[in-house]
């Protein structure tokens, strides 16, 4: 039997993985100190579940990657489906119109389905780059980013709110920035990886900042109510 | 410059050019909703001056329908009991000096209630029901029409404003129907349901079209008043089949 190698993934741990790990304990230590009524926030709830999930499998896939093992299909089934299903879920949250929830339901079913059709017909492939599902995910989260952004510039319920203190309007604007960045190079991940290894570790740096930003805002989206109750000051309203 | 080059350009450039179509589009959307803010700000202050207007219109309107039933009052009923006095108290008659003083004490009474209507602060002591009751009272006596009042009592918690236009709307409809219908009866049905409460005046008088121009202005009048206070009006009218009116206020 193969030994596990704990050097070299201790080794291959960097300041990524050790934000996100402490992301995720930062987001569960201030789960913990909400409100029973706080906690019932799906908009907090899926905060977590995205903090614990994307640091769950980037410690995962490094350690796997360490077993000198294909950690692919780590970040096929974590990051292009299990987070990709949860950020959808945040979106579908900051949705008011119950037919815009049901477009996000749709979105989610269809996605799950093609991905399913993609895989069960060996069109992809569990453990390659995931080009095309990185794509198909990328562009049904955009649409669900513009659906957030028409309720935003279209209801009434939005006209009282200043949507710069809003936890909702971040979240979506991060979720689009990181979705529209990532997006040619997850596409291109393969061509990069292959050809131009250099520029391929040089624009890797754009996903990974990015999901660093995105993990620190929903990290500030679960302490925002507790800063708010101990020092009634509001930062973001979630 | 080779095809791999290319290739790598058109990957940076792709990617900035995407970072830079949405933080454009980002921009906008915020851009757009602070428009929408304003315009939304102007309307509801466009919108708050309008309330202002209307609620001192009916105010006024009201003043002024007081003042006419002063004037009323003065010469049909005090004017007249001025003169029943003078006529008793000139009399060397002791039980008819008598009688003059107790009209003094009527007198009296009546004066003093009806400087009461000139001040708009009775409305606030009064209730809607009452106004009415009040108000189909007073047609009944003059002999013009049989009245009648049916209420759940839905309309007793109302603001002034609610309360100012409402009353005036109702007067409206009955001078109109007064002036116009020569009713025989007048029936008013307060009443509600789960979302709204409703004042139902129904005439059973000539009625009229309502499409015609004519009588649009007024009922577009009305129609306003009501919109202001949040207030639905619709009435439903056929020539010799008399009037329907509605006025619904949501809870």
């Amino acid at each position: 039997m193969k030994e596990v190698n704990l050097d070299l993934f201790f080794d291959r741990l960097n300041y990524y993985q050790l934000s996100l790990a402490a992301f995720a304990i930062a987001g569960l230590f201030g789960y913990s100190l909400l409100s029973t009524a706080q906690r019932k926030n799906e908009a907090v709830r899926l905060s977590l579940g995205i903090l614990v999930v994307v640091a769950c499998y980037e410690l995962i896939g490094t350690f796997v990657g360490a077993q000198q093992i294909v950690n692919n299909w780590v970040y096929n089934l974590f990051n292009s489906h299990v987070a990709a299903i949860l950020f959808f879920l945040l979106l579908r949250s900051f949705l008011k119109r119950k037919s815009h929830k049901k477009m996000v339901n749709i979105l989610i079913v269809l996605f799950l389905l093609t991905s399913l059709v993609l895989h069960l017909t060996g069109f992809v492939h569990y453990n390659d780059s995931g080009e095309y599902i990185s794509f198909l995910n990328t562009v049904l989260m955009l649409c669900c980013c513009g659906l957030y952004f028409i309720e935003l510039i279209t209801l009434d319920e939005f006209l009282d709110v200043d949507p710069l203190r809003e936890f909702s309007f971040w979240a979506s604007t991060a979720i689009l920035f990181y979705f529209s960045s990532s997006f040619m190079i997850y596409i291109s991940h393969k061509y990069l990886y292959t050809h131009h290894l250099d520029i391929y570790y040089m624009v890797r740096e754009i996903p990974t900042n990015m999901t660093l930003l995105c993990n620190l805002l929903l990290c500030m989206g679960i302490y925002s109510p507790l800063i708010k109750d101990r020092f009634k000051l509001e930062i973001i309203h979630v | 410059m080779n095809p791999a080059d290319n290739q790598i350009y058109i990957i940076i450039f792709s990617t900035l050019f995407l970072g830079g179509l949405m933080s454009t589009f980002v921009v906008a959307m915020v851009f757009i909703h602070r428009q929408r803010q304003a315009q939304n700000r102007q309307k509801m202050d466009q919108m708050r001056a309008e309330f202002e207007k209307t609620i001192r219109n009916v105010e006024h309107e009201i003043h002024q329908e007081t003042l006419t039933q002063v004037g009323r009052e003065l010469h049909d009923n005090i004017g007249q009991l001025l003169s029943l006095t003078k006529l008793n108290l000139n009399s060397p008659k002791p039980e008819k000096q008598t009688e003059g003083r107790e009209y003094l004490d009527k007198i009296i009474k009546e004066v003093r209630a009806l400087s009461k209507t000139l001040n708009l602060d009775w409305l606030e002591s009064v209730s809607l029901d009452d106004f009415i009751r009040q108000q189909l009272e007073k047609i009944q006596s003059t002999g013009f029409c049989q009245t009648a009042l049916e209420s759940d009592g839905s309309y007793l918690e109302l603001s002034k404003d609610q309360k100012l236009v409402l009353i005036r709307v109702i007067q409206e409809c009955l001078n109109n129907a007064i002036k116009h219908a020569q009713p025989d009866r007048i029936d008013i049905r307060i009443a509600k349901n789960n979302q709204s409460r409703r004042i139902e005046i129904q005439d059973d008088g000539a009625g009229f079209d309502p499409s015609k121009a004519s009588t649009g202005s007024g009922m577009f009048n009305l129609k306003k008043r009501m919109e202001t206070i949040g207030g639905k009006f619709y009435l439903t009218s056929e020539v010799g089949k008399g009037t329907h009116i509605t006025l619904e206020l949501p809870f």
